[in-house]
């Protein structure tokens, strides 16, 4: 039913995108935009990320992961220049290591682009209200409740450590957590040359735990918010995701 | 299939937009086209959600779903309706710990609370089935519940005066099959929707909560961490959002070798054994005797069990419960008697009264 339901979603969306192009498209003169996908994939170190595989952590604990989710938002793209931003509407993505892995920049004005901006979490303005939908369903497991606002990013699952074993419960939100990544592409992407153009973002799971707190799960193997929240932030501010150009 | 909501959405609208001005109406039948159900979805709940393109919701359809729904014709021995074991005052449970079939056959889990199924894309305590349509075959055919085979349903509602003419109007065909039975009853569930709590309320600024009720309500949502202080039931992990619940499948401790697998029965995964669908919470005040078992009878029992019962060796224990204490290095959830009472107090605000009233859900042979 899955494969059906997904397959009619398919058709709709593919009436949806013809039934105007075909209809009523005399527009004249309207300026050159591309579309860029973007695509997220999951790893430790240099292995990809699976559930229920064990791996070794910074600190030399082995552990496995059940569950990874969290909100990319507020994606841009800023040309090399600096005078062309694309800012994707709606911008909301809640990228899971079992559902999305990806998405679409639609109607990118035709530039050379040379970075990419974009936030872990939910921006204040959005991260309080149940009024809203798609990434954002307020029914979704990445809600805490309407004070707290979403889970930016939640990560649990089971480790085995020098002197204990246990849980993993990484959930960390909250406002001030909210953080924003500004990375340089790899090699511009133009799309003045071609209208579509591909960026890969890799995340490394290890690096949730290593750099400037190397973290091991016998001392902390849970967060929820403060200090030790804060620290997980610090850790994915620098190097949990990078880019890597498609083509 | 969030993904596949944000795309159904987002491709609707444009479905309309296009320049021709034509009308998309359901499927076109006769003369007398079904009316559209016209869904009222309540302020506090998600605007996510699917309805089976090839299976629109009508008035008449639905009007015919509410009809089967109560229908003893569907049951081997005309004794039972999937109202039987759907009750609406008891927000569509029955009071039981395991649910009863005919000849009183004792199935293995107990009826779940249809309230708002029109969110959900798993169902049943295994999640065993994906649609509303499938999941009707079990309990009408499962020799231990209903036992009847759909065409000899089709053969009973043929030969009445009632259902041909309800089918005609519904589906456009006097014929009745087994896809329009389900379609149905599908189309009656979707409308199910419970979302006039007083948390609703609450959730609106249109209803003040007692000091303990929302001091429950924040313990309930609340992850403890003795680190930073927080005190926290925990019970949100697995039953958060608007819907109370986060419709994931989770090993709770209950036995240390679970006699049933659940959702490990149903993807063949170790990973899965003993894990079962968290249910909403909205009206659990009336949704009595809890778990898949209904081995708890009441709500201060449940929350003896997540404070003080789990079973740690249980294969699959989820670590949101092995990682949940109040207590610094604590081996249980250390919840106080006076916060287990007003986390029960705050699950009193999630009963609707208005939805186990609602005449639209009523049994209209009564």
């Amino acid at each position: 039913m899955k494969a059906l339901l997904s397959s009619a979603a398919k058709l709709l969306f593919t009436l949806a995108l013809a039934l105007p192009l075909a209809s009523c498209s005399d527009d004249e003169d309207e300026p050159a935009t591309g579309t860029v996908q973007v695509a997220v994939q999951h790893t430790v170190g240099s292995q990809g990320l699976q559930a229920d595989e064990t791996y070794t952590s910074p600190s030399g604990d082995s552990y496995m992961v059940q569950k990874l989710r969290f909100y990319l938002s507020n994606v841009k793209l800023i040309s090399q220049d600096g005078r062309t931003v694309y800012t994707q509407p709606d911008s909301y993505h809640l990228i899971t290591l079992d559902g999305k892995a990806g998405f679409s920049l639609d109607e990118v004005p035709a530039a050379v682009y040379t970075k990419m901006e974009f936030a872990i979490g939910v921006d204040e303005a959005r991260n309080h209200s149940i009024d809203q939908f798609g990434d954002l369903d307020p029914s979704n497991d990445m809600v805490w409740d309407w004070t707290t606002g979403y889970k930016f990013l939640s990560l649990e699952g089971l480790y085995t450590g020098d002197t204990k074993n246990g849980g993993l419960v990484f959930h960390i939100g909250e406002d001030s957590n909210y953080k924003v990544f500004t990375l340089e592409l790899p090699q511009p992407l133009d799309l003045r040359q071609r209208p579509t153009g591909n960026l890969r973002l890799v995340t490394d799971v290890n690096e949730l735990f290593r750099n400037p707190h190397l973290i091991d799960f016998d001392e902390l193997n849970t967060a929820m918010g403060g200090e030790n929240a804060r620290k997980i932030v610090e850790n994915y501010s620098q190097g949990f995701i990078r880019i890597e150009s498609g083509e | 299939m969030a993904l596949l909501r944000f795309f159904l959405l987002a491709a609707f609208p444009f479905l309309f937009m296009a320049c021709s001005g034509d009308k998309e109406e359901p499927h076109e039948t006769g003369p007398n086209p079904p009316k559209p159900y016209e869904l009222a979805i309540p302020a506090t709940l998600p605007k996510n959600f699917v309805i089976p393109p090839d299976n629109p919701m009508t008035v008449e359809g639905v009007e015919l779903g509410r009809h089967l729904f109560y229908e003893t014709k569907l049951s081997r021995d005309n004794s039972l309706s999937c109202g039987s074991c759907h009750q609406q005052q008891l927000a569509f449970t029955d009071a039981k710990g395991l649910s009863t079939g005919i000849n009183n056959a004792q199935t293995k889990r107990g009826s779940m609370s249809l309230a708002n199924m029109l969110w959900f894309s798993q169902f049943n305590w295994d999640g065993s089935t994906n649609t509303l349509e499938d999941q009707a075959v079990g309990p009408l055919e499962d020799p231990l519940e209903m036992h009847q085979p759909l065409h000899e349903s089709v053969n009973k509602l043929q030969q009445t005066q009632l259902y041909p003419p309800m089918f005609e109007k519904a589906f456009g065909s006097s014929t009745i099959t087994r896809e329009n039975i389900l379609k149905a009853l599908a189309q009656f569930q979707r409308t199910l929707i419970s979302g006039n709590s007083r948390y609703d309320g609450y959730l609106q600024n249109k209803e003040v909560f007692t000091s303990d009720e929302v001091e429950g309500m924040v313990l309930f949502m609340t992850h403890p961490d003795p680190s930073t202080g927080t005190r926290g039931g925990n019970c949100g992990d697995c039953h958060g959002g608007v819907l109370l619940t986060t419709r994931t499948f989770h090993n709770n401790g209950l036995d240390a070798q679970p006699t049933d697998n659940g959702l490990g029965d149903v993807t063949g995964r170790a990973s899965d054994k003993g894990k079962f669908k968290s249910p909403s919470l909205r009206n659990i005040a009336l949704t009595a005797p809890y778990m898949h078992d209904g081995r708890f009878k009441t709500l201060e029992e449940v929350l003896d069990h997540y404070n003080e019962h789990i079973r740690f060796d249980t294969p699959n224990l989820d670590p949101l419960i092995i990682e949940a204490t109040n207590l610094p290095n604590g081996t249980s959830l250390g919840l106080t008697i006076e916060e287990k009472r007003k986390i029960i107090a705050f699950l009193h605000t999630l009963t609707d009264t208005t939805f186990i009233k609602d005449k639209r859900f009523s049994n209209p042979f009564k």
